[in-house]
């Protein structure tokens, strides 16, 4: 995935891919016109490069550099003396104390490899996707029946021991455990809390389907277990979509009998008691710690954030009327969503075709042939520059996701884009919020600064991103109680 | 059941690099495996191997359950 994104800063290039050759990429590299039918001879042991760029000489040139890559790669990781196991058991041999398996192959074969973890009694972070439901529900079933923890499929995020695991952010060590079907919104929660200056335990990461009928929660009931017996976890965080009818009543029945406080967030859902915002999660878990008492808001200072709009307003509403949201993160992208709705009527979701939209780019829809956006920012940055030109755009939203994993700099390119539309961008008002912390690789305030110098309003959470936006389309919204 | 709240991490890594990488800039243990999918990825040579082990699992139930016979079927003693 880097490799690609070297090659795509080549002059010239235009486009790059580095994949296995298996049958999902080679559909994936033909959809993106990377490759033609003829050209499918790689197999699934094999990597293809595929490069489109200005000349014939352009395109070898990049496929010399990869290659280049690749050897130093291989010399830097399999030196002299230095033996890679091919297979799970072989590594057992060489790591017989190991705990946990981590998973990030192709999803056709994912699924018999996490069994297979789960057999050599390992924990199972599960980072690939496309396993099926059925074979979810198998490999949770077996994990629970071994007291194994089988996070994910499709698991972005979780923290074990103060060790984060896939794209994590730099948290510190603390009080705090969840549960979360998410990856995206867990960061945003693990960040909310380290601003607060709370840090947490464990965080186990249990898949988005694992609330759904078909699975049951299984792996969410077992991890609020692990979280009961553990002494360091002092309070509960549950983040999902809300689960299915009939999963709800155990879960709801396993937060009881936890013998913790505990703060749900089912994004979507509302009901008393349950936090509707990953933000307000955060805060109400650090009120509780903290033994303050807790009342969600609007915005922290309503005063503030009037006296912002009127000035980011200028006397007159943005230019287009519409909100177009462009996330990253998948969660985000949804608490926006269901945000704006509540404040503006209909938003419509991606290919939808309506006054405000948002777009996650993270779906397969957006990846095709491409990194993910929180890995590779510049395809979101193109779209930022071509919405400047959509006269019925008058407010960007976006989210930044930053932590391991994440892109070295995913603000940079966004604010050359919006600094290349020049004076199109004049009408439109850029709002975000970067999720983050000060510990993470590229630095939280670093990245802001670079946001705010571009001229994008940052506010501190994805949902007063949302209404800071609504409040720019409708700045009525404001004069509510 | 190994206990992740007592030990430290102690990871086998299957597929991206990246994450291998993550893991060892946190001082944690990480054994990266060079995986390859099985068979080449041909999915009539998976099948066939897949077929092998059901099989292979099979004989050794059976043989399981053939010593485990006598024991089960007195009762008595």
């Amino acid at each position: 995935m880097r490799l690609a994104r070297t090659l795509r800063q080549r002059a010239g290039v235009s486009e790059a891919a580095a994949l296995m050759g298996t049958p999902m990429n080679h559909e994936l590299m033909l959809r993106a016109g990377l490759v033609g039918e003829e050209d499918i001879e790689a197999g699934p042991n094999d990597l293809v490069l595929a490069v489109e760029a200005a000349s014939r000489e352009v395109a070898l040139e990049a496929i010399e550099e990869a290659k280049g890559f690749l050897a130093e790669a291989r010399s830097a990781r399999g030196g002299a003396g230095d033996f890679s196991p091919s297979h799970l058991a072989g590594a057992l041999t060489e790591a017989p104390d190991a705990n946990l398996a981590m998973i990030s192959i192709p999803g056709a074969y994912a699924g018999k490899e996490a069994m297979n973890a789960l057999r050599l009694g390992l924990h199972v972070f599960l980072f690939s996707d496309n396993v099926p439901i059925e074979d979810e529900a198998a490999l949770k079933r077996e994990a629970v029946e071994r007291g194994l923890l089988l996070m994910g499929p499709d698991c972005g995020t979780a923290y074990v021991g103060g060790v984060g695991l896939g794209f994590a952010n730099v948290v510190k060590p603390g009080r705090v455990g969840c549960v979360a079907a998410s990856g995206t919104g867990l960061q945003a929660l693990a960040s909310r809390l380290d601003a607060l200056g709370e840090g947490i335990s464990h965080c186990i990461g249990v898949g988005g389907r694992d609330l759904s009928a078909e699975v049951g929660g299984l792996m969410t009931l077992h991890a609020l277990d692990f979280l009961t017996d553990d002494p360091e976890t002092r309070i509960v965080a549950l983040i999902s979509k809300p689960p299915a009818a009939e999963v709800l009543p155990g879960i709801e029945e396993a937060l009881s009998a936890l013998g913790k406080p505990h703060v749900v967030c089912f994004l979507g859902a509302e009901r008393p008691g349950w936090a509707r915002t990953l933000e307000d999660a955060g805060d109400a878990l650090a009120a509780i710690l903290k033994g303050e008492s807790h009342r969600p808001e609007n915005f922290f200072a309503r005063e503030t954030v009037k006296e912002r709009v009127s000035s980011v307003r200028r006397g007159g509403r943005p230019g287009g009327a519409g909100i177009l949201g462009l996330f990253s993160g998948g969660t985000l992208a949804h608490e926006s969503r269901f945000i704006l709705e509540s404040l503006l009527g209909d938003v419509f979701w991606n290919e939808g075709e309506g006054r405000h939209r948002i777009l996650d780019l993270g779906d397969d829809q957006y990846t095709m042939g491409r990194p993910h956006p929180m890995i590779d920012p510049e395809a979101r940055a193109e779209m930022v520059f071509q919405s400047v030109e959509d006269e019925n755009v008058g407010v960007i939203l976006f989210d930044l996701m930053l932590g391991r994993g994440s892109a070295p700099d995913p603000a940079g390119p966004l604010a050359r884009a919006i600094k290349k539309a020049g004076r199109k961008a004049n009408d439109l008002v850029f709002v975000a919020s970067v999720v983050g912390t000060e510990g993470d690789p590229q630095g939280l305030d670093a990245q802001i600064r670079i946001l705010e110098e571009a001229g994008v309003v940052i506010l501190p959470s994805n949902a007063q991103a949302a209404r800071f936006a609504a409040a720019l389309i409708k700045p009525e919204l404001l004069e509510d109680g | 059941m190994k206990d992740l709240r007592r030990a430290p991490l102690r990871i086998v890594s299957l597929g991206l690099e990246m994450f291998a990488d993550d893991l060892e800039r946190q001082n944690v243990a990480v054994t990266h495996v060079n995986w390859r999918p099985p068979a080449g990825g041909k999915p009539h040579l998976i099948e066939i191997l897949e077929k092998l082990e059901e099989l292979n699992g099979a004989s050794q139930r059976q043989a399981r359950g053939a010593r485990g016979k006598p024991e089960c079927e007195n009762p008595g003693v």
